[in-house]
Parts: structure tokens; C-alpha cells; sequence
């Protein structure tokens, strides 16, 4: 009997819904093991058990909540949305478990969550962590005005996204987002798909933090170190079409297919009439008195304790309703005397959790995609840093400001990931199987030369090489639970060509840099990065230097996000 | 083509009328399957990912439509489905939007035949 009257502990169970919903989302996460109470008090004759170890009944709770907030009308909150398509499968999986439960479990789901989410942010070997240097520019009054609270407009909407590192921050955002986020185009993957334009092009624009407190305070034309316009050779989002590509060839598509054709039985006709017209018109009468204020709540705030307190209701709802009982009562008989509606339920329970499976290894095959040989091409004005210098010339010394003017630079960026998991030969990239290739190549140019710097329009040019091994998890011997961090190694070479150099006293036009770079780490979120650097002059001086660093970095987003997985 | 005017999963459709049902993903790409009556149905175009099938039987009967959403761990909460009915001697309506639930949301249409 699915009944939880009177039982307010297994209703604690329904408090979950977000919990277990983030297994469903995350089913490769790993299984940590549940703070289980037991059965509770009360709930001695149901089998809290099966719920803990297949959440396919509370995933289907949480998706009748999820379709109720979604599709709420809040034109028209007197009217509960109408939800009669998703009670089958919610029903289809109470029956399911082909003997009645308690739902009692407790908050795995959500400590699964946080710990792939751990392991995503404590996986990155490619974080950039320095600001680029800038420096001061005139700007207007005029142009400052409102220009905060329209970038906060914009950045709420969609328009554009804010990153802030350090004592930058990078606003970036593309057509596609901009037209997407006010409306001009309804963001349906058919006109993401008609326009590739929009979505394979990009600008951004990095600022240099005046206030960390509020970043967006700092959006002026004076603040800017860099802007940026890029298009990129290939999509690798999740929306490209190679996605749908992939899903269409993919097990998770199968698994889909049969789950659909399960659901499809036409004994769904009578589950509907026993099971899902009585679940909804409960729910509707219930609408009125208690849920239309969370439902409104949640839909309005995002806040996911609100869909645990729907969930809840819901089931108390169902739990009191007569005729819904009547019919599980019904829905389990037949069951139980029809050998075909137990193949049935058993194989539809079986086909959902192999879609959970199965979209796992999806998710790795989309991750894939994105890897592989992708380029872009990029045109950015720099506003490089202010240069000082000191010199001493007996018993005074001077102090210089030089300012190295704004320039514009074009730039090819060509890069190879290795596939990891279709793959783990390297393909089809040239550095073995852990090994990234990055080649970057610019030309840049001054807008206004000045000639007595020797400037000339061409400014020179630049090309870049690195390649990146992750070396495994280093010389730790025990780490963090879902500390996913590794050991790389990096080799790269620069070469510079400045044309401004040549002929100058003290000054080298071709600059050549290598460098090696060993990142340990060493504890949660902290690393020890050595590195050696041999330089055939500097930009400033022609002196030759081989330079050695090492320090600690602390990386606070990977921190909070191993605290935050291990509490 | 009717949809009951008190249950946008409820359809109404004439003997031998085709029914077509198309899915667009807003904010999530299309991925998703479908089936009808115990079988599998294919795709006849993507993006909307347009499904079709012929409804036969006796006046009375119920046939069940079943479709699969498919979203992505990285989809917005916001990403849905969309969801467009309708029949070949007439009538189009919308049906309740598929919301993200991880990883797949399930969902049922009834047609009776008149």
C-alpha cells in the first residue's frame, strides 16, 4: 500500500526529491554511501529499502514536480497547470516496484552532486589563473552612465556572461545569446541550428577590477585590458548537431525507444483510469489549498527545497486520496494475477534504470566530442600595462613611466584534446594519449604608429607552441575524497618578432622564450607549481636570463568544491 | 482532431486519421523517442523531431502515445520541450511543455478513436 499517513518520518523521504533527482542527472557519480536511518517508525510493514537502492520511483516524483513548476502559469495562478501526461510514468513506476514502500532515504543525492561536481573543477589542468595586464585609458562620463545596470540587465537575461578571476573580470556573450536572451529569437534548436553564425562567433571584453565587491561597478572604457571578437572553427557544445548525430546512432537512444514502446502499452489505457485521473484530480483539488503558493514560489525563486516541500505535498495528497488508492489497489491486483503486466512493469523498471546507465556513457561520448582538433580565429585590441622603471645615478635616482600603446592583434589558435573515453590511444592528436597540443600564431598591428618609437604600423608578430601531460595524481599518497586533481607537465616555446626593436639601442627585435612547467599538487585545492624559463632577451632589454619559480597556489573554486562534496 | 478541453493529454481522432506530434527543444538540443501502440516510432524529421503515426482501430479504443525527452546534466533548469498535436483531417493544439528532469522525462498521449 503506498501510504504514508500518519508517518511524518517516511515522509521525510520526500524531502529528497532534489537529492535523488541529481543521481539521475549524474548517474556516473560514484556510489557514496547512504546516511541511511532505516526503516523508520512507523513504516515497519513497507520496504524503505528499495526506494534507497533504486531511486526510479522518487525520479519519478520529482518529474511530476518538475513538469508542475514548469508549466505553471503565473497569468493565471488559479489555474494548476495541467499535468495529466506525466502521471502514467509516475504511476508506471510506483507499480513498479511491484510491492508498496516507504519512502524513506536521506540526502545522497545531493552529496553525490557536489562530488561530481568536485571532480569536474578539480579535474581542470587548463584554469587560467593571471590577469592579463592593462592600462589606464581616457574615457567619458557619458559612456560610464547606466553602463553597469544594463550590463546587469544583460547579464541576468542570458545576454552575457561574467567571469571574474582574480582581478579581472571577462564579460562575453555572442549574437546567438543576445538574440536569444531578449526575445528577438526564441531559443528552440531549430534556429540554433540555422544559426551557426551566431553561435560559432564571440566577443568578450576584460576588465581590470576596481572594485571586487560589485564588478560590474568597474565596466569602463578605462578599465579594459582587452577586447576580443573569435569565431571558432567547430561547435562543441552540447547543442551542436553532431550531438543529435550521436544520440540518434547511441545506446541511450535505444534504451529511450524502449522505454517509449514500454509506456505505449495499451494497459496504460487502464492505469490511466485507475491511477493517473484519480493522482490528478487530487492534485488539483489540492491545488487551491496548499500548493499553488509554493508552486508559484518555486517557479518564481528556482528554489529547489520548494520542489522537496510540492513533492511532499504531493504524496500526502495521493497518500489521502481514496480513489487513488482504490486504484493501486486495483493496478497492483492485476499486476499480480496477469503474468504479462509483471513482465511488463518489471521490464519498464529495468529498461529506466538502464537509461540511467546508459546516459552516463552518453555524457562521456559528448565530452569526447568537444575534444579532438578545433581552432579559432581571433581579432582583439590589447591595452597593455604601464611599464616603470627606476634607475639610480648617484645619489638620486628616477623614476619613468612608459606607456606602450594600444594595438590591435590577429590571431590563429589551433588545438588538439585527446579523446578519453571512445578513445585512449591519443587520437587524433600528435602527443600521445594524455597529451594536449596548443599552437597559437598573431600578427599585430598599431591603429596609430609613433614614429619617434620607432613605430611602424606592422608591429610584429608571435607564435606559441605547448604541449600538456597529465602525469597521473602526483606523489600524493592519499587525497581528498573526489579530489580528481593531477600532476601536469607543460613544455612550451614562444617566439616574438618586434619590429619596433630593431636597430635599438639595448633592445633585441626577436625574442625567443622557453619554458617547463611541473604542476604538483600537494593538498585539497592547493598545488605546487616549478617552473624554469630560459628567454634570448626580454621585451624591454636585450639581456638573455634563464629564470627558475616555484610557489603554491591556492585555487579556492576547487576548495569549495571538495568541502562542499566531503562534508 | 479534438483535445478534451480539461486534459491536454487527451485527444480524440477519427478511424485511420494520422496524428502527428512534433517536439522542439528550446534551450537543450532534441533528443528523443517515441512510441505508440507497443512500438517503436522513427523520427520523420529533426529538430523539431517530428513523429507520425496513423491511428486505426474500433470506435472506442485508446491508443497510447509515449515520448522520451532527453536533456543534458549541463541544460539550464529552464530548458523544456515543447509540444505540438495534431491531427490530418484537422485541429492543432499544445500540450502541457516536457520540463528537465534528469536524465530522461517520460510522457503519455491518449488518442480515442470516435
Amino acid at each position: 500500500m503506498f501510504n504514508l499517513r500518519g508517518r511524518p518520518s517516511c515522509l521525510a523521504a520526500a524531502m529528497l526529491m532534489v537529492g535523488i533527482n541529481s543521481i539521475a542527472q549524474n548517474p556516473a557519480a560514484p556510489k557514496t554511501p547512504a546516511k541511511t536511518s532505516g526503516a523508520a517508525p512507523g513504516c515497519s510493514n513497507l520496504n524503505s529499502k528499495a526506494l534507497e537502492t533504486d531511486p526510479d520511483l522518487v525520479n519519478a516524483v520529482a518529474a511530476v514536480v518538475a513538469q508542475i513548476i514548469g508549466n505553471y502559469d503565473s497569468t493565471r495562478p488559479s489555474h494548476p497547470p495541467a499535468i495529466r501526461q506525466f502521471w502514467g510514468p509516475f504511476n508506471a513506476a510506483v507499480l513498479g516496484e511491484m510491492q508498496p514502500k516507504c519512502l524513506s532515504a536521506d540526502a545522497l543525492g545531493i552529496a553525490v552532486q557536489n562530488a561530481v561536481k568536485a571532480q569536474a573543477v578539480t579535474a581542470q589542468t587548463n584554469k587560467q589563473v593571471t590577469a592579463p595586464p592593462a592600462q589606464g585609458q581616457g574615457t567619458s562620463l557619458v559612456q560610464k552612465v547606466g553602463i553597469p545596470q544594463l550590463l546587469a540587465l544583460a547579464v541576468e537575461n542570458g545576454a552575457i556572461t561574467d567571469k571574474v578571476s582574480g582581478t579581472t573580470m571577462t564579460l562575453s556573450t555572442s549574437p546567438y545569446a543576445f538574440l536569444t536572451a531578449f526575445g528577438a529569437v526564441s531559443d528552440t534548436q531549430a534556429n540554433y541550428n540555422a544559426s551557426a553564425w551566431a553561435t560559432h562567433t564571440g566577443i568578450s571584453a576584460t576588465f581590470n577590477l576596481s572594485n571586487s565587491s560589485d564588478p560590474l561597478a568597474s565596466v569602463s572604457r578605462k578599465q579594459v585590458s582587452q577586447w576580443q571578437a573569435k569565431a571558432t572553427f567547430r561547435d562543441t557544445s552540447i547543442r551542436s548537431k553532431s550531438v543529435a548525430t550521436l544520440y540518434a546512432n547511441s545506446n541511450l537512444k535505444k534504451v529511450a525507444d524502449a522505454v517509449a514502446i514500454d509506456l505505449s502499452n495499451s494497459w496504460f489505457v487502464t492505469v490511466r483510469t485507475d491511477l493517473d485521473i484519480p493522482a490528478d484530480n487530487a492534485y488539483q483539488k489540492a491545488w487551491a489549498a496548499n500548493l499553488e503558493t509554493d508552486v508559484a514560489d518555486a517557479q518564481r525563486t528556482g528554489d529547489s527545497a520548494k520542489s522537496d516541500v510540492i513533492a511532499t505535498a504531493l504524496l500526502k495528497i495521493l497518500d489521502a486520496d481514496q480513489d487513488y488508492q482504490t486504484g493501486l489497489k486495483n493496478s497492483y491486483a492485476q499486476i499480480s494475477s496477469e503474468a504479462s503486466l509483471s513482465a511488463l512493469v518489471k521490464k519498464l523498471h529495468s529498461d529506466r534504470a538502464d537509461f540511467n546507465e546508459k546516459e552516463t556513457e552518453f555524457e562521456k561520448k559528448i565530452a569526447d566530442l568537444a575534444k579532438g582538433w578545433n581552432g579559432d580565429f581571433a581579432f582583439s585590441e590589447q591595452f597593455p600595462a604601464t611599464v616603470t622603471s627606476t634607475s639610480a645615478s648617484g645619489a638620486s635616482a628616477s623614476t619613468t613611466t612608459a606607456t606602450i600603446p594600444a594595438y590591435f592583434q590577429a590571431e590563429l589558435d589551433v588545438t588538439c584534446e585527446p579523446y578519453s573515453y571512445s578513445d585512449n590511444t591519443g587520437k587524433p592528436c600528435p602527443l600521445r594519449s594524455t597529451g594536449t597540443f596548443t599552437f597559437n600564431a598573431s600578427a599585430m598591428f598599431y591603429p596609430n604608429p609613433v614614429a619617434s618609437l620607432n613605430e611602424k604600423t606592422f608591429r610584429g608578430a608571435h607564435a606559441a607552441l605547448e604541449g600538456q601531460w597529465t602525469l597521473g595524481p602526483g606523489f600524493l599518497r592519499t587525497k581528498p575524497e573526489n579530489d580528481k586533481s593531477n600532476m601536469t607537465l607543460s613544455l612550451s616555446a614562444n617566439y616574438e618578432r618586434l619590429e619596433e626593436n630593431k636597430d635599438q639601442p639595448k633592445k633585441r627585435p626577436d625574442l625567443a622564450i622557453g619554458n617547463i612547467k611541473l604542476v604538483i599538487p600537494i593538498s585539497a585545492g592547493v598545488a605546487l607549481p616549478v617552473s624554469f624559463t630560459a628567454a634570448s632577451a626580454g621585451e624591454q632589454n636585450k639581456e638573455k636570463y634563464v629564470r627558475g619559480n616555484f610557489g603554491i597556489t591556492f585555487d579556492l573554486d576547487k576548495l569549495e568544491a571538495l568541502l562542499k562534496a566531503n562534508r | 482532431m479534438t483535445q478534451d478541453p480539461n486534459d491536454n493529454s487527451l485527444y480524440t481522432v477519427t478511424s485511420t486519421e494520422r496524428v502527428t506530434v512534433s517536439l522542439q527543444s528550446v534551450q537543450c538540443n532534441c533528443l528523443t523517442s517515441a512510441g505508440f501502440d507497443g512500438q517503436a516510432l522513427a523520427k520523420q524529421s529533426a529538430a523539431p523531431d517530428v513523429y507520425s503515426v496513423g491511428v486505426t482501430g474500433n470506435s472506442g479504443d485508446q491508443k497510447v502515445f509515449a515520448g522520451v525527452c532527453t536533456f543534458s546534466p549541463s541544460n539550464p533548469p529552464t530548458a523544456h520541450y515543447t509540444l505540438q498535436v495534431s491531427g490530418s483531417l484537422g485541429g492543432s493544439f499544445q500540450a502541457s511543455s516536457v520540463f528537465k528532469t534528469l536524465p530522461g522525462v517520460a510522457f503519455q498521449l491518449f488518442f480515442t478513436i470516435a
